[in-house]
């Protein structure tokens, strides 16, 4: 843990490290620049969405700190560790504590749900017992069932996910990402391609699990409902820097309205 | 709303049939070019044909009826070409696997060893079998072993670029979200794109089993083993009764193997 201190310069006078910490951030596609300067801080248990316009680099970002995306300058600091710098190993540990759910759910086709909730335990055990469910030891099964309980659907355990609906789906990869212990998740849109009650349910779900972990949690969300209700502060982006950053008990719902329009024309 | 919009702007009439390009037009003018010069070169003129069929038809003649005095060694050489042919396409096709891996584009390790296992898996491919076969004579002598040896190369060509191209045609959603938890590159071969793959790689492995049973019937003329030998042996003899047995027992091995592997295609995938 020394390292957390000799990486994280500002953290000896600061009383708490943030989860997530996001400095001077930028990346670039080869010529086009999505954004830059972007600074962001997620505190303990804290849930914040983060908004913006169709191609304003939401998901650039979260693929940034699981390293999905390499940006061209800044740091990102979980718990005050660089994660820019790790390479195989280090970099294979930093992403275990880091839970994604993306907005296409990313299942294994093929597979049964219990199996793709397991390979949220890659990063803490290797070998067949974390590939597939009938290979797996009896302990990870049980946590890997108690997960699926956890998201409803266990009488689903061995059903193939390619036969499961959208929101069930998604469920299962709440559930892998629940695997993985994460002291960290990341969201981006999950609900967007649910029909509105079902997204909210996901949403719902979510955010009581993260909450009720304590878990910091980031979300993207296009649906300004959702990001009244479930964050505690929103940060907006604009013209590839962060335009907003309020509580969102404070949050003008006119101008948060105003900037959702602007965003996406 | 739609008829108003019409009576303002009508639509513009569209070609049924696109005009070439100048670059389509030559390479048309190319490949027809190429289609006459070849049939030409060969020299398969009328004549020859006019005279060919006549003696096609004498060896037919001369074949039936099918002498089965010979049918039990004719069945033994064919079981030990179907052993040949299963023998080396299992072969070629565990080799196939873990070459394909480091050949295919997001599961390769580093871009040097790609390059290089496309290189091999090419080379693999494009050499025929029957060059393989000869060579493999050479070097661990006549028989079935020589045979297998040949079947198992060429068909690590053939399987390793169709495995190769089946991962990477599997969806990168999964193996990133498997990544991105801190899955290992194995860890996302096996649980992400092999899952994914299975029905190609499945149906890739049918086929060379096919393929290796037709081949291996070839590799017995140039001492190879198996049925082949006998086929030869029998044409060498001018015994096209005997000929004619071995191969209608040929064409029965193809139609069961063809017939089995369409059995297990529809039981698998
Ligand atoms: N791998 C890539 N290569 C090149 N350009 C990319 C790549 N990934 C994203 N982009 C571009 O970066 C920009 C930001 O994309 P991003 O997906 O982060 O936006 P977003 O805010 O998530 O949008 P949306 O609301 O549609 O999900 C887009 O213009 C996109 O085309
Ligand atoms: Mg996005």
């Amino acid at each position: 843990m020394n390292a957390l201190v000799l990486n994280c310069p500002g953290s000896a006078v600061e009383t708490t490290i943030p989860p997530l910490r996001v400095r001077n951030l930028a990346v670039s596609f080869g010529a086009k620049r999505i954004f830059d300067g972007i600074d962001l801080d997620v505190a303990e248990g804290e849930a914040v969405s983060l908004i913006g316009g169709n191609g304003s680099g939401k998901s650039t970002l979260l693929r940034c700190i699981v390293r999905l995306v390499e940006p061209t300058e800044g740091s990102i600091l979980i718990r005050g560790q660089d994660v820019l710098g790790l390479r195989g190993e280090g970099l294979r540990r930093a992403r275990s504590g880091i839970g994604f759910v993306f907005q296409k759910h990313n299942l294994v086709p093929r597979l049964s749900a219990l199996s793709n909730v397991l390979h949220g335990a890659q990063a803490r055990a290797k070998g067949p017992g974390v590939w597939f469910q009938s290979l797996a030891s009896s302990q990870m099964r049980d946590e890997a069932m108690t997960w699926l309980e956890a998201v409803g659907l266990l009488p689903q355990a061995l059903q193939r996910v390619d036969s499961l609906s959208g929101g069930q789906s998604q469920r299962v990869a709440i559930a892998r990402m629940l695997m993985q212990r994460p002291k960290l998740v990341l969201v981006d849109e999950p609900d967007a391609s649910l029909d509105p009650k079902t997204g909210r349910e996901v949403m719902e779900l979510l955010h009581r699990l993260a909450k009720a972990k304590g878990v910091p949690i980031l979300i993207v969300s296009h649906r300004l409902e959702h990001v009244k209700s479930y964050s505690d502060r929103i940060i907006g982006l604009a013209s590839g820097r962060v335009a907003l950053n309020v509580e969102s008990g404070l949050a003008d719902p006119a101008s948060l309205r105003s900037f959702f329009e602007d965003a996406v024309s | 709303m739609t008829d108003a919009s019409r009576s303002i702007s009508p639509r513009p009439a569209i070609p049924r049939f696109e005009r070439p390009s100048a670059g389509a037009f030559i390479v048309w003018v190319i490949v027809i070019g190429l289609a006459v010069w070849s049939v030409g070169g060969v020299g398969l003129s009328p004549e020859r044909l006019a005279r060919g069929l006549p003696a096609l038809g004498g060896i037919l003649n001369r074949m039936f009826p099918p002498d089965l005095e010979r049918l039990p060694q004719i069945l033994w050489s064919l079981l030990v070409t179907f052993q040949m042919a299963a023998a080396g396409a299992v072969l070629g096709l565990i080799l196939a696997f873990p070459l394909a891996a480091l050949a295919a584009e997001g599961v390769s390790p580093h871009p040097v060893v790609r390059q290089a296992a496309r290189a091999l898996i090419a080379l693999f491919r494009t050499v025929p079998d029957l060059v393989w076969a000869l060579l493999f004579v050479i070097a661990v002598g006549l028989g079935p072993p020589a045979g297998v040896l040949a079947i198992m190369v060429d068909k690590i060509g053939f399987a390793g670029r169709f495995f190769a191209e089946a991962m990477e045609e599997t969806d990168k959603g999964p193996r990133e979200a498997l990544s991105a938890l801190g899955a290992s590159r194995i860890d996302v071969l096996v649980c992400a794109i092999v899952p994914q793959a299975m029905p190609s790689f499945i149906a890739t492995s049918l086929f060379s089993l096919e393929k290796a049973v037709r081949g291996s019937v070839i590799l017995g003329l140039v001492g190879a083993g198996g049925v082949g030998v006998e086929l030869k042996v029998a044409f060498d003899l001018f015994a096209y009764s005997t000929a004619a047995t071995i191969i209608i027992c040929i064409f029965l091995l193809v139609l069961v193997v063809e017939q089995g592997s369409n059995w297990i295609r529809r039981k698998l995938i």
